[in-house]
């Protein structure tokens, strides 16, 4: 029988089991967190490292010199964690957009969230806003995202009711519109200097994450994250259908509205100060989902250290490969992910679906 | 004493400007199964969903034992209501994982697993004959399968009463017979009250206590199966001609269609 031939994702319905699984992918994003900060065009050992964190746990020590706790201090961690963090919002993103619009294309850029952000960041380089202050892109890239979310969102909704193929077509529809202004933007900005800045932007980077970023980001990606993970098993009710989830008690209008507000807020945060990160949003949950299943109240918490330690990752290869040099983080990450993808597909074929 | 059973007291519904259901009126009580027989587009959907209070009702109200059913808190109506839709379910949750997704409703946000909660899932399943496809993704079932995954879900919802459009299309003659005789022992053991909208008349005849037949929005004809499937009442609202034969000591008739 052909059912027989068919491999269903493990179940991971034992509590050990996921417990288990967490603990791991934490193991394993502290190791590549550890291993990312030794690495760079300034030598730092493995020992000078640990020594680092005695130091900040309030080990005095001076077995590590004070050039190298400035580096780890003001560029590395802030960077490392910057791009762990929004790597993993960006997939939760990810999960919550494909699930509400059963989609298997849903990626948190889907509804013009990217795409008016990069409109925002190049129209502040393009007037040299820019230059006034390290905040100017983020702001007027969120004000971009939120300028189309807003718009997608007006688009799409009629006397309270958000319609899923008017929100996913009139996205693609404003999103293109954008990426037309981004491009006549760069076109016509004469000077090669800030070209090269907005192009550089565009590929999505995480070289001027500094503790202020970070601070400012870190809880808008993670508070929404821990929101969607109380709200993921309305997400399994509502993928089974509206009607269906209407009468298991969901209320479907609210709970739809209010996971993708959750997710756009993380894309567009993420968007406004690293550029756009290629990919990570649209894979990540599929891989994870084909090895741990579809339930989201597993899937969100496994997707988002997946999603951290690929980004994180990523960025540590854009900047160590052609190092003192640096590659942009959205170019690893698109060719990483779209081999291993392409894998998963073709080793995968019986066994994908349409959500 | 507390009223039992489900009342709809002149329902009228339209989308928009097209008028979909006008003053239409039933009552089942627990024990009990009420078929709702009508030609394609007559509304009996809608009647169903706004039983089940997924749609508003225009005008009139739908009762739950005595209390209006858009007054009852969602999570309560869940438990005291169930529904099951027409149309095949596709996503790439397991068969087990669906079941479950009605037993959420007496487990805690967070608890992600309870023995005796997947208990009364597996159980639900053995009973609909699907209880070795527990670890297959639905999008790898037949229709028949699928249909069987969402009535297993529906039974382990433990709801009073049950709501369901067309239970047994698509499934094979002996599911048909099976379902049909579960919702029946459904009826008698756990006393649930049943609603189903059904087109085969004949199993219809033979199953409901009471048939509710629409015709244009409307309540057409509604009482025993022997009183509403007559000669005249096919004619006029399938537009089929039909021989009926009453079945001795019982409500029930055979119908057979000529064409």
């Amino acid at each position: 029988m052909l059912r027989n031939t068919v491999r269903t994702p493990k179940q991971y319905h034992v509590k050990g089991k996921l417990i288990f699984g967490i603990l791991f992918l934490i193991i394993i994003s502290l190791f590549t967190i550890y291993v990312s900060i030794n690495v760079g065009p300034y030598e730092i050992s493995k020992g000078e490292t640990f020594n680092f964190f005695l130091n900040y746990l309030g080990f005095e020590n001076h077995l590590i010199s004070d050039t190298q706790i400035a580096i780890i201090q003001t560029v590395r961690l802030p960077r490392i964690l910057m791009a762990f963090i929004v790597g993993g919002g960006l997939s939760v993103s990810g999960v919550i957009m494909q699930a509400l619009f059963r989609n298997n294309l849903a990626d948190p850029s889907i509804i013009g969230v990217s795409a008016g952000g990069a409109t925002g960041a190049v129209f502040a380089i393009f007037t040299g806003i820019a230059v006034l202050s390290v905040w100017a892109i983020p702001f007027f890239a969120f004000l971009g995202s939120f300028i189309a979310l807003f718009l997608v969102f007006g688009i799409s909704s009629f006397a309270g009711r958000i319609s899923v193929p008017t929100l996913i077509l009139s996205g693609i529809a404003i999103g293109a519109f954008l990426n037309s202004i981004t491009s006549a933007i760069i076109l016509f900005s004469g000077d090669i200097e800030s070209q090269r800045q907005m192009i550089f932007w565009l590929a999505g980077g995480f070289d001027t994450a500094r503790w202020a970023g970070l601070k400012f980001i870190a809880p808008i990606v993670i508070i929404p994250s821990i929101i969607s993970l109380i709200f993921a098993r309305d997400l399994n009710i509502l993928m089974i259908g509206e009607d269906q989830a209407e009468s298991l008690g969901i209320r479907v209008q609210f709970t739809r509205n209010f996971l993708l507000i959750i997710a756009s807020i993380i894309t567009s945060v993420s968007v406004a100060y690293t550029g756009v990160i290629a990919f990570v949003g649209l894979i990540i949950p599929h891989i994870v989902r084909l090895v741990i299943g579809a339930d989201n109240r597993i899937l969100i918490p496994f997707t988002f250290f997946s999603g951290s330690i690929f980004v994180l990752f990523s960025d540590t290869l854009a900047r160590t490969i052609i190092s003192p040099a640096e590659i942009r983080v959205g170019l690893i990450t698109s060719f990483l992910g779209a081999p291993f993808f392409i894998y998963l597909l073709i080793t995968n074929r019986k066994n994908f679906y349409s959500l | 004493m507390k009223k039992n059973g489900i009342k709809v007291e002149s329902v009228s519904f339209s989308f928009g400007k097209k008028a979909i259901l006008n003053n239409v009126s039933l009552e089942v009580f627990p024990g009990k199964i009420l078929g709702i027989v009508g030609p394609n587009g007559s509304g009996k959907t809608s009647l169903l969903k706004i039983i089940a209070g997924i749609l508003k009702p225009d005008k009139g109200f739908v009762q739950v034992d005595g209390e209006n059913i858009n007054k009852i808190k969602r999570s309560d109506r869940a438990k005291l209501i169930s529904y099951l839709p027409q149309f095949e379910e596709n996503h790439p949750f397991t068969v087990l994982e669906t079941v479950m997704m009605s037993r959420y409703l007496y487990m805690g946000r967070f608890q992600i697993q309870d023995d005796s909660e997947k208990d009364i899932a597996i159980k639900a399943m053995s009973r609909v004959g699907i209880e070795n496809l527990s670890n297959v993704n639905i999008y790898s079932l037949s229709g028949g399968e699928r249909q069987r995954v969402m009535l297993a879900r529906m039974l382990a919802q433990s709801s009073k009463y049950l709501l369901m459009d067309e239970p047994v299309t698509g499934l094979d003659i002996k599911y048909q017979i099976q379902i049909a005789s579960l919702i029946r022992e459904q009826s008698k053991v756990m006393n649930t009250g049943n609603i189903m909208i059904m087109h085969n008349l004949n199993l219809a005849s033979k199953l409901c206590d009471e048939i509710l037949m629409i015709f244009k929005g409307k309540n057409y004809t509604y009482g025993i199966p022997g009183d509403v499937f007559t000669k005249e009442n096919i004619l006029k609202v399938f537009s089929v001609d039909s021989t009926i034969t009453q079945n001795f000591h019982t409500t029930n008739v055979d119908i057979k269609f000529v064409s």
